[in-house]
């Protein structure tokens, strides 16, 4: 019965005030206006989703693949010369460490990245294993990646004379940029393709 | 809104933002439109809105109802634009500027646009003649051609029905 009488109201305006009838007044007041009728363009819907698929994939205009045979035949060709650089890590170990994978373009590559806060920002290192040198006309390049879709470069490399540890710097705060990936660039093209990725994985030193 | 909607919208899954978009848009838009009292400025609100959601979607906790929680990322979106577009008037037009809606009125505005949006189309019609267009039953059932009974037997349902899904209307979510 209270439902009725609250409906009445709701149409009407008038004959009894129910107890919500100050709720039931704003919900008049709205539903007289443009608001609440008012449709977005189709446009927004478009753009929507068009913009969430480009930043699902920031490298969305892939300019070539890496071909799995020249990357397995560099692999062989640099060996054993392709481990990782652990010594002298020091001090960096009290740092934040970040495991990279290999993508699926990559799925033997690894490495570790330690993420250590100085005045001038992050200095990131990175010890790489089973990463290719970059062939001529190609580069790697580093990236933090925040979550809400924003990619911050810490730099780019090629590693065609032999590896060495990286060193890498984040002007953003890696704890808002917790993604760390590796990519695959053309020269004087666009972004290409993520070989290596990881995240943000503070390390215990409690043990 | 089902639950493995909103875990697939959290994953960023496309159909999932659609199924979201869908169902929240009206409500975003007319919240935008309320702030921002412009069609145009309202259309880039709702897009912001949807953009910042779905890249904040793993910050969605799924015990929550997901109606605040966007309420909240297209209110801050509307209020930024609404700023940042005052800041570009010379001041001496300020006084033009609307000063914008309360928060308590804004809070309604999104609820109601959810409650109608789920009216079905011929409670919607009519409830929009009815409040919008303010026509009188009988005016309603001459421009939909139907006997002016089923304009009330309908007007009446449809109130009822917005009653009911307005009953959870609530103060502004903090």
């Amino acid at each position: 019965m209270n439902r009725d009488r609250e409906a009445e109201y709701l149409a009407t305006g008038t004959g009894d005030r129910p107890e919500n009838s100050v709720s039931l007044d704003a919900a008049r007041r709205v539903l007289s206006s443009s608001a609440a009728w008012g449709v977005p363009p189709d446009s927004v819907a478009v753009e929507v989703l068009s913009e969430i698929r480009a930043q699902t994939n920031p490298f969305r205009e892939p300019r070539r693949r890496i071909s799995p045979m020249r990357l397995l035949a560099a692999a062989m060709t640099l060996g054993a010369i392709l481990l990782v650089t652990v010594l002298g890590l020091g001090s960096l170990r009290d740092g934040t460490r970040v495991d990279l994978a290999g993508t699926e373009l990559l799925p033997t590559a690894s490495g570790t990245a330690w993420l250590e806060p100085t005045d001038a920002g992050w200095s990131i290192w990175i010890d790489l294993d089973g990463l290719p040198p970059a062939d001529d006309g190609y580069y790697y390049e580093g990236w933090v990646w925040s979550d809400d879709g924003d990619g911050v470069s810490i730099g780019t490399f090629h590693l065609r004379n032999g590896l060495e540890r990286l060193s890498l710097w984040s002007g953003v705060d890696v704890a808002d940029y917790p993604s760390i990936w590796i990519s695959l660039q053309a020269e004087g093209g666009v972004s290409d393709e993520i070989v290596m990725r990881g995240r943000l994985d503070p390390v215990d030193d409690s043990g | 809104m089902d639950a493995e909607v909103l875990g697939r919208f959290r994953a960023g899954d496309e159909e999932a933002v659609k199924a979201v978009y869908n169902r929240f848009s009206g409500a975003v838009y007319a919240l935008s439109i309320s702030i921002l009292r412009d069609p145009g400025r309202a259309a880039d609100a709702t897009q912001q809105t949807f953009v910042k959601a779905w890249r904040s979607a793993s910050s969605y906790d799924p015990a929550r109802e997901f109606a605040p929680w966007i309420y909240s990322i297209a209110r801050r979106t509307a209020i930024d634009i609404y700023r940042k577009e005052s800041r570009r008037i010379p001041s001496d037009k300020v006084d033009t500027v609307s000063e914008g809606t309360s928060m308590e009125t804004v809070w309604e505005v999104f609820q109601v646009r959810l409650a109608v949006d789920q009216l079905s189309d011929e409670e919607r019609q009519v409830v929009s003649m009815s409040h919008f267009q303010e026509l009188t039953h009988p005016e309603i059932a001459e421009q939909l051609d139907i006997p002016l009974g089923t304009v009330k037997s309908r007007s009446h349902r449809a109130h009822r029905h917005l009653v009911e899904l307005l009953g959870h209307l609530r103060g502004e979510p903090e």
